[in-house]
């Protein structure tokens, strides 16, 4: 499922700016900032050639790599990793702990869309991770990052796919609407509507691939003995509803495709009878000009 | 959906008919322009059709609905038309086939193609304009205009034969000017997106296009006009006539709608879609008001201008129609129709936009 590139793989340096040295300010030292692209696999690309030489983390269906500010393609991720604090008395509060937390929130959800919840917190075996829309903080032991790094990275870009695929379905509801009358019956005006509805049924098509693509790994069985990145990666899909929200897409996606299908049936049955009824009324018409050259020949012989 | 430019060339097809009948019945002249104002009146009905449908339509009206209306407008039209000819050219003269009764007609037509594919209307224009001299041959056009002026008898084989090929403006080949316009309106004005549609966002349809179909036409027709004296006899006068309007030549007919069409194209790019147009309000509100009431204009003018010829003869003690032609200088005609058009301006203006009166407000109430 997923591929963690060896070091020998990773030749090329991480890339570090000012800003990315900025935005680190405030947090402890050790920390790194990753930006993060998702970019299509070598094998994707019609030469079969890797076109992107930039530092790759990990490969899945798309190759992770590292980008700068400004870059193409743009930031999809921001990992932030920060070392976690020596292990003091568990049964005291570390004050200083408790201010790396708060930190590593306001960061994370500094990217948080209105509506949605701000944050995400999950704690496991030591290491605590909070994550919204585009943004991760991993606070851990810094041999851990690796590990959880690759696992959050191919379970972000699947919920990244998801939410991609959830906004198109969501703005083209309106459309759907508009068009779902020409499903039942097709008329003159709407032939200018044809390739409209072609593309929009092209999209879904689309859509509806992307969303068969993620399923195995959305989908996928909890690993048994478990992992730390297959714990990581897992509770990351159930704390994202994952699931869940893949079998609401394919449920809306199937409305979509119906309506479309019949939509593009009834436009090429239209189509096909326009132009046997044309043809038919050229017929007919050419019939009744003989009709009326006729008619009037016998009119004009009987005028006085 | 009003357009500024259908309004601006209905007024200038008003402005040249108007001018045109005050010069010839009052003073015989016949000015260099006569010809041009009832095709392009011609043409847009069959535009303003199509927008009267594309409006029902928008407004949620069922095929049935609309069908029925129309049937009813082109028989309001007709009936019109038939009353128009009794009152204002005297009752002898109720089958002379004036525009009037071929609009009526035209819609009733038009009514029909509407329901058809668009091809279908262009080719009824063409076998309408193509056949309308084998017509005139079979019908001996010249016998019923002995005098150059149309005249018929009062039998059943005779009225269909005025109203197809004989008369003032005989069904064909004038069909092929309703139908011209229909079919451009429905290509050339987009109709509104519906809500929830981002078709919206669809370029508008060119009027490149109908310009080069339009220069096309005329240019045709010129080159048919300077060929003529080099074709066969049976070409040039049998299926050629030059350049007349009674009969409508094929050369006239080409020429009056490539014209037509060239600047329904021109002024659609240069006044609707330009929004600088709308700084000229003073401008759009007078062909607003000439537009709005062209029916009851065209009717009015006939009626300030021949009643008094009708009613001085009779007074005089001679023909009602003696003073046809002959009542006054060309100068005196040319300046009675711009008094008629500055009275009809400044009445029509002052009842209103929200206000109407007249024959298309009558049309409405008893067809809507």
């Amino acid at each position: 499922m997923i591929s963690p590139l060896t070091k020998e793989q990773n030749k090329l340096a991480e890339p570090r700016t000012p800003a990315m040295q900025q935005s680190l300010a405030g947090f402890p030292p050790g920390s790194e900032l990753q930006q993060i692209a998702f970019v299509a696999l070598a094998k994707d690309n019609k030469d079969g050639k890797a076109s992107d030489n930039r530092r790759a983390l990990c490969e899945f269906q798309r190759r992770a790599v590292l980008v700068s500010p400004g870059d193409e393609p743009p930031v999809d991720l921001l990992i932030l990793a920060v070392p976690s604090l020596p292990a003091a008395d568990t049964s005291q509060v570390n004050p200083e702990a408790e201010v790396l937390l708060t930190q590593l929130r306001i960061w994370v959800e500094a990217a948080a869309i209105a509506g949605q919840p701000p944050s995400h917190l999950m704690i496991l075996q030591g290491a605590q991770i909070f994550w919204n829309q585009g943004r991760l903080a991993i606070l851990a032991p810094a041999e851990r990052w690796e590990t959880i790094r690759t696992a959050l990275i191919e379970a972000a870009f699947y919920e990244a796919e998801l939410r991609d695929i959830e906004h198109a379905l969501g703005t083209a509801w309106p459309q759907l609407e508009a068009d779902a009358p020409l499903a039942f019956e097709f008329e003159e005006r709407a032939v200018s509507k044809r390739k409209k509805l072609q593309q929009r049924f092209q999209q879904v098509l689309l859509l509806r691939a992307r969303q068969a693509r993620i399923a195995p790994q959305v989908h996928n069985p909890h690993v048994h003995p478990p992992t730390l990145a297959s714990q990581v990666g897992e509770r990351f899909r159930e704390r994202m509803r994952l699931a869940h929200r893949h079998e609401i897409l394919a449920e809306q996606l199937e409305v979509f495709e119906r309506i479309y299908e019949a939509c593009g049936q009834r436009a090429s049955d239209f189509v096909q009878t326009r132009s046997s009824n044309t043809l038919e009324w050229v017929i007919i018409v050419l019939l009744v000009t003989q009709l009326l050259l006729g008619g009037f020949e016998v009119l004009t012989s009987l005028s006085p | 959906m009003r357009y500024p430019s259908i309004d601006i060339l209905r007024m200038i097809a008003i402005f040249v008919m108007v001018l045109v009948h005050f010069c010839e019945n009052l003073a015989g002249y016949t000015p260099p322009f006569v010809g041009f104002g009832a095709p392009l009146f011609a043409v847009l009905s069959g535009v303003s059709y199509r927008l009267w449908v594309n409006g029902q339509q928008a407004l949620g009206r069922s095929e049935e609905e609309i069908s029925k209306i129309s049937v009813r407008r082109g028989l309001f039209v007709l009936v019109l038309g038939f009353a128009f000819n009794v009152f204002i050219w005297l009752p002898e003269e109720i089958f002379n086939w004036d525009v009037l009764t071929f609009i009526g007609a035209a819609l009733l037509l038009l009514n029909f193609a509407r329901q058809l594919p668009l091809p279908i209307s262009v080719l009824v224009a063409v076998i309408s304009l193509s056949i309308s001299p084998l017509l005139r041959g079979l019908a001996d056009y010249p016998s019923y205009w002995p005098n150059g002026y149309f005249e018929t008898d009062l039998t059943l084989t005779d009225l269909w034969i005025g109203f197809t090929t004989t008369g003032y403006f005989p069904f064909f080949p004038w069909i092929a000017y309703s139908l011209a316009g229909f079919v451009t309106a429905s290509l050339l004005f987009a109709d509104p997106p519906e809500m929830g549609d981002d078709d919206a966002e669809e370029p508008l349809p060119s009027v490149l296009p109908f310009v080069i179909c339009g220069g096309t036409l005329v240019s045709l027709s010129v080159m048919l006009l300077l060929a003529r004296p080099y074709l066969p006899p049976v070409i040039s006068q049998k299926l050629l006539g030059g350049w007349t309007m009674f009969p409508p030549t094929i050369e006239y007919v080409l020429a009056t709608i490539g014209g037509a069409l060239f600047l329904l194209g021109t002024a659609h790019q240069l006044v609707d879609r330009n929004p600088a147009t709308l700084r000229h309000t003073s401008l759009l509100n007078i062909a607003k008001t000439f537009s709005r009431y062209s029916l009851t204009i065209y009717v009015l003018h006939h009626v300030v201008h021949l009643w008094p010829l009708w009613i001085y003869g009779m007074a005089m003690g001679v023909e009602p129609t003696y003073f046809w032609q002959q009542a006054m200088s060309v100068q005196a005609a040319v300046a009675w129709a711009l008094v008629f058009l500055a009275i009809c301006y400044f009445t029509f203006n002052r009842i209103g936009p929200n206000e109407r009166h007249g024959i298309e407000t009558w049309m409405r109430w008893l067809c809507d």
